[in-house]
């Protein structure tokens, strides 16, 4: 088990590794450069100044010098300076990272505990009137955009209760209730996103195992509905659907860009957009490599978890 | 000094002398002001040194922006503690304007010795102290008890929220979270006034505004002045206040912002003013005599900003004429350090800044000299000699013929096209008292004097 996780993690840090260099490339390819964003528009583009700064930011050496500099400096566990406020980039994460965790988390388990019951009552319930309510829900929530639905839950509680979410972030523990309220509409729109396609993957997922031979086995053993799918059915139809959740994390992530953007809120995702805009380079960096750590550990997690759900499925080789 | 309305008012500087021959300024400076009690700075008071300190450190600092205001420095001194003497080489008619600029604020010595720059913390002598900035998010600011002014500032502090969505920003306000916002958007508008027929709102049809059109007047196709001609016949500019902006803007006529007193209006432009005219039938006519009979096709770079959107208004009114846009999309950092510093081919729209003297943005924008602003690479002998003359020229109504008789010469030649200035509006929430804009492009508030009555 812990060869396999060490294996896990190692494929894990090529993997990022990967995104590290594709981000850096990227972001520098993208057109417009980036002293132009920290000179500003009301400065006199003097080249002897653009000259000037760009030599302080390192901006003027060839990309690949660039690229070992900060690849060096990630190493040694200095992330850079951002390049338009100067202070190392972690600082300006930190600050930022409660807010998109609390809503990731919460999104998360709200989809989680929306989903697998939907989806499970869907399947033992096949083709009866609650499941196609269910199911036309479900595919009505994936439509509609995430961005759309968050600014639509701003826009009509303001001109019909003329009430909007509190504005900014307030710790949890400073003040759960108005924490709780200044996320509930964001992490509503997430959580309801995040679980349409698990909803329908548990369905389907149990529909199969539910045809199995073994199930038949504990039918006619006699046993209750409740026993069959829990005790016997359930493990082994999560097995695809934790895959997905894995999965989805990363679809999470570009979800609380949008509704951090939306809602005001402080976060990650938000700082994430504002530094692309502004060709912020160690910034974007940053960010990206913390959201493949967050996908890469989140997956590792999923895979563990097979052994648990499946004790065929052996995880050393 | 502050800047309203393009008039100058005094603020650090009580009052000030210009010597006869235009040389020399002398600046005296209210007594008992008080920086900020703030570290390092420590509530200290303001003197004359200080001027010194901050106009010195604009002039010598090695890739200050702003040096050039100070390219006629002879030389610059405190006199006491509560005057300042300044002589210039030559005369400089924008000197005292420049020195109102957002950019000329007073900084003190004990911040720079201390972190190095200016970025880390703000310290003034301002009616508000900044407590707390997060970047993009949230700046906040308190009233300051040692303000000089006596009384004001009447609120005790200030949040600005950066709010990225627009709708969301709109919902805040009906929702009472903040007291200010603004809209461009007639319907918008009425819509928040019908939910709360309470709220204030002051319109603004923003006169003094400069999105222009530039384009390589060095080259071909964009060196031929009938083309150029041909644009501005062509192009719906009522057409896009009507539809764009619910018929409530202006057409910015002629080659520079209406900056009050020196602007030359449509009426009086002579000749020219057939240009600003819609008229297909002589637009197609022009771009025959300019040797496309057929119309033609030609390169157009635009921000994806609101430029776009205006790009894509007039690629209608254009096309009626004959006038094909080949309209390339490009990033607005791109066009920062393309378009907007005037390395681009073909014509490009974006970029709106404008300094508050006429004087300095004709410099800006038309002398062969200007390395970077002269986004149309304007090379005209009879312009340059008129913009080196009126920086010289120390009679106001003297100033102000040559700065009109700029226009007259520019009104024809279309080295740049001014798009029609949209109009804004304020929205304030009821209780809201005695708030003023200043009038420059970027919209600043003034807070000193607001103040609450009555409920949100």
């Amino acid at each position: 088990m812990r060869q396999y996780v060490a294996r896990r993690l190692l494929f894990g840090l090529i993997v990022i590794w990967g995104v590290s260099v594709m981000i850096f490339f990227l972001m520098r390819f993208l057109p417009g450069e980036a002293v132009y964003m920290v000179l500003g528009e009301d400065v006199s583009a003097d080249p002897k100044l653009v000259a000037a700064v760009k030599a302080r930011l390192g901006l003027d050496k060839p990309v690949h010098e660039q690229y070992l500099v900060w690849i060096s400096g990630v190493l040694r566990g200095d992330m850079g300076k951002s390049l338009q406020t100067d202070e190392p980039v972690v600082q300006q994460i930190l600050a930022r990272l409660p807010v998109t965790l609390e809503l990731g988390v919460l999104s998360t388990i709200l989809g989680i505990v929306i989903a697998i019951p939907i989806g499970v009552i869907s399947a033992l319930r096949q083709d009866t009137r609650i499941d196609y309510v269910l199911r036309v829900s479900c595919i009505i929530l994936l439509a509609m955009p995430a961005f759309w639905v968050g600014t639509m839950l701003l826009v009509f509680p303001s001109i019909w209760f003329k009430w909007v979410p509190p504005l900014g972030y307030t710790e949890f523990f400073q003040d759960p209730k108005v924490n709780l309220t200044q996320l509930a509409f964001p992490v509503f729109v997430l959580a309801t996103h995040f679980s349409t396609a698990i909803m329908r993957l548990t369905r389907s997922s149990l529909l199969e195992v539910l045809r199995q031979d073994y199930i038949r086995t504990a039918w006619s053993k006699g046993l209750r509905e409740s026993v069959v799918v829990a005790r016997h059915a359930l493990k082994n139809a999560m097995i695809p659907v934790v895959t997905v959740i894995g999965l989805h994390m990363g679809r999470l992530v570009g979800g609380t860009v949008l509704l951090e953007s939306i809602f005001s809120l402080p976060g990650v995702g938000r700082l994430f957009l504002e530094s692309v805009i502004v060709r912020d380079y160690t910034q974007v960096q940053a960010i990206v490599l913390l959201f493949a750590l967050v996908f890469t550990i989140a997956n590792i997690l999923v895979d563990i978890t097979y052994g648990w759900l499946d004790p065929r499925i052996k995880l050393s080789r | 000094m502050g800047v309203n309305a393009a008039i100058l008012v005094p603020d650090l500087a009580e009052s000030w002398e210009i010597s006869k021959d235009g040389k020399t300024y002398t600046f005296h400076l209210r007594k008992g002001v008080k920086w900020h009690n703030l570290p390092p700075v420590n509530g200290r008071e303001f003197v004359a040194e200080d001027v010194v300190y901050t106009y010195d450190r604009i002039a010598n600092t090695a890739g200050s922006a702003n040096a050039g205001w100070f390219s006629t420095l002879d030389k610059m001194r405190a006199v006491g503690k509560y005057t300042v003497e300044i002589t210039l080489k030559e005369p400089y008619v924008a000197f005292l304007l420049n020195m109102a600029d957002t950019y000329a604020v007073i900084t003190p010595k004990e911040v720079v010795d201390a972190d190095g720059n200016l970025k880390k913390r703000v310290i003034g002598t301002g009616p508000f102290i900044l407590t707390e900035r997060v970047s993009n998010i949230v700046t906040k600011l308190r009233r300051n008890p040692d303000y000089w002014e006596r009384g004001v500032p009447y609120l005790d502090g200030i949040d600005l929220f950066t709010i990225p969505d627009p709708s969301a920003t709109l919902a805040a306000f009906r929702g009472g979270q903040i007291d200010l916002a603004s809209s461009s958007d007639k319907e918008e508008v009425a819509s928040i006034l019908r939910s709360n027929p309470r709220t204030q709102v002051l319109r603004r049809v923003v006169g003094l505004s400069w999105s222009k059109i530039h384009w390589r007047t060095d080259k071909p196709p964009y060196d031929n002045i009938k083309l150029r001609q041909a644009f501005s016949v062509a192009m719906d500019r009522q057409g896009e206040i009507d539809i764009r902006f619910g018929g409530e803007g202006t057409t910015v006529v002629g080659p520079m912002p209406a900056y009050p007193g020196f602007v030359v209006p449509l009426e009086k432009l002579g000749e020219a003013s057939k240009f600003y005219k819609r008229d297909v039938k002589y637009a197609k006519q022009l771009l025959a005599e300019a040797g496309y009979p057929n119309g033609g096709e030609f390169p157009y770079m635009v921000a994806n900003t609101d430029f776009l959107n205006r790009a894509q208004f007039y690629y209608n009114s254009l096309l009626e004429a004959g006038i094909k846009l080949k309209i390339k999309v490009i990033d607005f950092a791109e066009y920062l350090g393309t378009g907007y510093i005037g390395k681009y081919e073909g014509a490009a729209n974006g970029g709106t800044n404008f300094p508050p003297d006429p004087g300095e943005f004709f410099h800006l924008q038309y002398h062969s000299a200007s390395a970077v602003y002269n986004q149309s690479h304007v090379k005209d002998p009879l312009v340059d000699k008129m913009i080196e003359e009126q920086k010289r020229t120390l009679d106001p109504d003297k100033r102000i013929k040559i700065i009109q008789d700029l226009q007259m010469h520019l009104a024809d030649k279309f080295y740049y096209i001014a798009l029609p200035g949209s109009s804004s509006n304020r929205l304030m929430s009821p209780r809201v008292r005695g708030w003023a804009p200043t009038i420059n492009q970027n919209d600043s508030d003034v807070f000193r004097y607001v103040w609450f009555e009555g409920e949100k």
